[in-house]
């Protein structure tokens, strides 16, 4: 029962509903191998390294959180995925090829919704479509609209973001990253502003998504059982440097539902990821004792 | 689903099929025709005590008729002024001249603002022109426009201009900088170029501005127009309510002080109406 092995609607099924062209070519993957990432504070020459030493190995159709203390670099090895920051060195490629830069074949949520506050909901989730200029009007709008009902919001289509609550805005986010058909999903901490409640409610209904869509994910997160709920396998981020430290394998097939949090072998897991996360820190800290003595 | 669908059914036998979900706005009242609204009512309640007052203060006469005219008497006034052609001729040049000055506040205006807001090079090296214009008092200009361009529409036209222009473009070059920048952030993530931006975040984004600036911009060349043609012409409603205030006419005064504010409150709910179609997201105007 915990070990919900129904694969009806496994996450790596490539039959999702609703998917026109699933893609082909070889293994699309994320592999990071030794990457480095620095830069200079504005107006200092001081250099702050803020990732060195991160592997990742991310097969297509994972679905992979990273989970560390806040301003371990996590969110700065994200945004190098993403194209926004460059790397120092090392290696960072996706399908076997360097990251120039942002790119449509990766959509990211962010932390704030941001929704355009004129645009309807149907309107916001078709935006990323527009812009590519990948799909004529009508076909952005029948994806919009397929989207907007697998997030739950058929109802609210037509709202605009400042009528909705804040798990429905959340919800609107996650349809309009998925309207662009990324290849791969970039999550900073989507749910972290959002109530406790809602933010599981969300956990449960991304995971259905992700399977539905059959999405690759990477999801970063300060928080463990947001992590352990979600992941295939968690990566502990280490601060000072920034890499990650242990790779944790969560046993859960997904979609998952809320009864695994009840389990002993939830908050085993739990455990695992917090010594391995509390063990980084205090060896973080001990380091830098050391530098001062 | 069935199991809802039949517990709907045992409870109220009547109904065939579960209701929708969809949560109703409360009608307003039905007895009541839909313009009849508090608010109005209240509004214009509210005005005919003031004119009633007003008369009533008249009728006492505490100051002679001369110098506190009633409404019946500016309802007369008005009646003597369209009586002849000459208020038309008035109309007409003051009409003008705020409408061009106010076109032409809005057609330069909006373009220099967006650019200004947009580009961080031109607000640097347009700014300091711009701060010490409108820390100008620009009425003050008026004598000079009168000499460079005579006592015609012309000068009449620069000065509304002048006090139109400003309000636009500091509000529309401030709505462009005080764009969401998360949002910005987001399109550059779509792979949004320069001009996709600008048509899909920073032009809907501003229009809120616009419009706040451009109501501003009536009130700004009203004042234009009034003082302008004060300071010499040849036609217009504030030329003529002067000649009538220097004769003694007070209530002709007073019927050119309702002109000038009908025209205000028109152009006002005009750009209401604008802003309700551009900005029917903004929680505040429904």
């Amino acid at each position: 029962m915990l070990r919900r092995q129904n694969g009806a609607v496994s996450s790596r099924s490539g039959d999702a509903a609703g998917v026109p062209e699933a893609r082909e070519g070889g293994t699309a993957h994320l592999e990071a191998r030794d990457v480095l990432i620095q830069y200079s504070k504005p107006g200092s020459t001081e250099v702050v390294t803020a990732v060195d030493g991160c592997d990742l190995t991310l097969e297509r159709g994972d679905f992979i959180c990273i989970v560390g203390p806040s301003g371990c670099g996590k969110t700065t090895f994200l945004n190098a995925v993403a194209g926004f920051v460059a790397t120092t060195g090392g290696r960072l490629e996706l399908d076997g090829r360097a990251i120039p830069g942002p790119g449509p074949d990766r959509a990211m949520v962010f932390q704030q919704a941001n929704l355009l506050p004129w645009r309807t909901v149907t309107a916001n989730v078709t935006y990323g479509l527009e812009l590519s200029g990948r799909a004529t009007k009508a076909e952005a709008r029948r994806r919009a609209e397929d989207l907007v009902e697998l997030v739950g919001l058929a109802e609210a289509a037509h709202s605009y973001p400042a009528q909705l609550s804040g798990g429905m805005q959340a919800r609107v986010n996650l349809a309009r990253a998925l309207a662009v058909e990324p290849e791969l999903l970039l999550l900073d901490e989507p749910f972290a502003s959002i109530d406790a409640q809602t933010r599981e409610t969300m956990q449960v209904e991304l995971l259905r998504v992700c399977a539905a869509r059959d999405v690759t994910a990477l999801f970063v997160t300060h928080d463990i059982s947001e992590a352990a709920f979600l992941a295939d396998r968690v990566c502990v981020f280490g601060p000072r440097p920034g890499r990650i430290v242990k790779e944790i394998q969560i046993p859960w097939e997904r979609p998952r539902s809320h009864e695994i949090r009840r389990t002993p072998e939830f908050a085993a897991v739990c455990d695992e990821i917090s010594d391995a996360l509390y063990g980084a820190i205090a060896a973080a800290h001990d380091n830098d004792l050391e530098g001062v003595h | 689903m069935t199991i809802a669908s039949s517990a709907v059914r045992s409870s109220s036998s009547r109904s065939t099929a579960p209701q929708p979900r969809t949560p109703r706005r409360p009608k307003p009242s039905p007895r009541r025709p839909s313009w009849l609204n508090q608010r109005r009512v209240i509004g214009v309640g509210s005005v005919v005590v003031i004119i009633a007052i007003w008369e009533l203060v008249a009728l006492a006469h505490l100051k002679p008729a001369l110098i506190l005219p009633g409404p019946v008497d500016v309802v007369r006034a008005f009646k003597d002024l369209f009586s002849t052609g000459a208020i038309w001729t008035d109309l007409g040049t003051s009409g003008t001249e705020l409408v061009v000055g106010l076109g032409l506040a809005a057609v330069v205006g909006l373009p220099l603002g967006l650019l200004i807001g947009w580009y961080e090079r031109i607000s640097y090296a347009l700014n300091p022109i711009i701060n010490f214009l409108y820390a100008t008092p620009r009425i003050a200009l008026t004598p000079l426009l009168i000499i460079w361009l005579g006592i015609g529409s012309s000068s009449k036209i620069a000065i509304v201009f002048l006090m139109a222009f400003f309000p636009v473009l500091i509000n529309t070059a401030q709505g462009m900088q005080s764009l969401e920048q998360g949002v910005v952030r987001v399109a550059r993530c779509f792979g949004a170029n320069d001009l996709q931006l600008f048509r899909t975040v920073a032009l809907p984004g501003t229009v809120p501005f616009i419009i706040s600036g451009l109501r501003l911009a009536v009130g700004q060349a009203l004042i234009g127009v009034f003082v302008a043609e004060l300071s010499g012409a040849q036609h217009g409603v504030g030329l003529m309510m002067n000649t009538a205030g220097q004769q003694f006419q007070t209530s002709k005064v007073f019927a050119g002080l309702f002109i000038f504010a009908f025209a205000g409150v028109t152009l006002t709910y005009l750009l209401r109406r604008i802003e309700q179609h551009y900005a029917a997201w903004r929680p505040s105007s429904r």
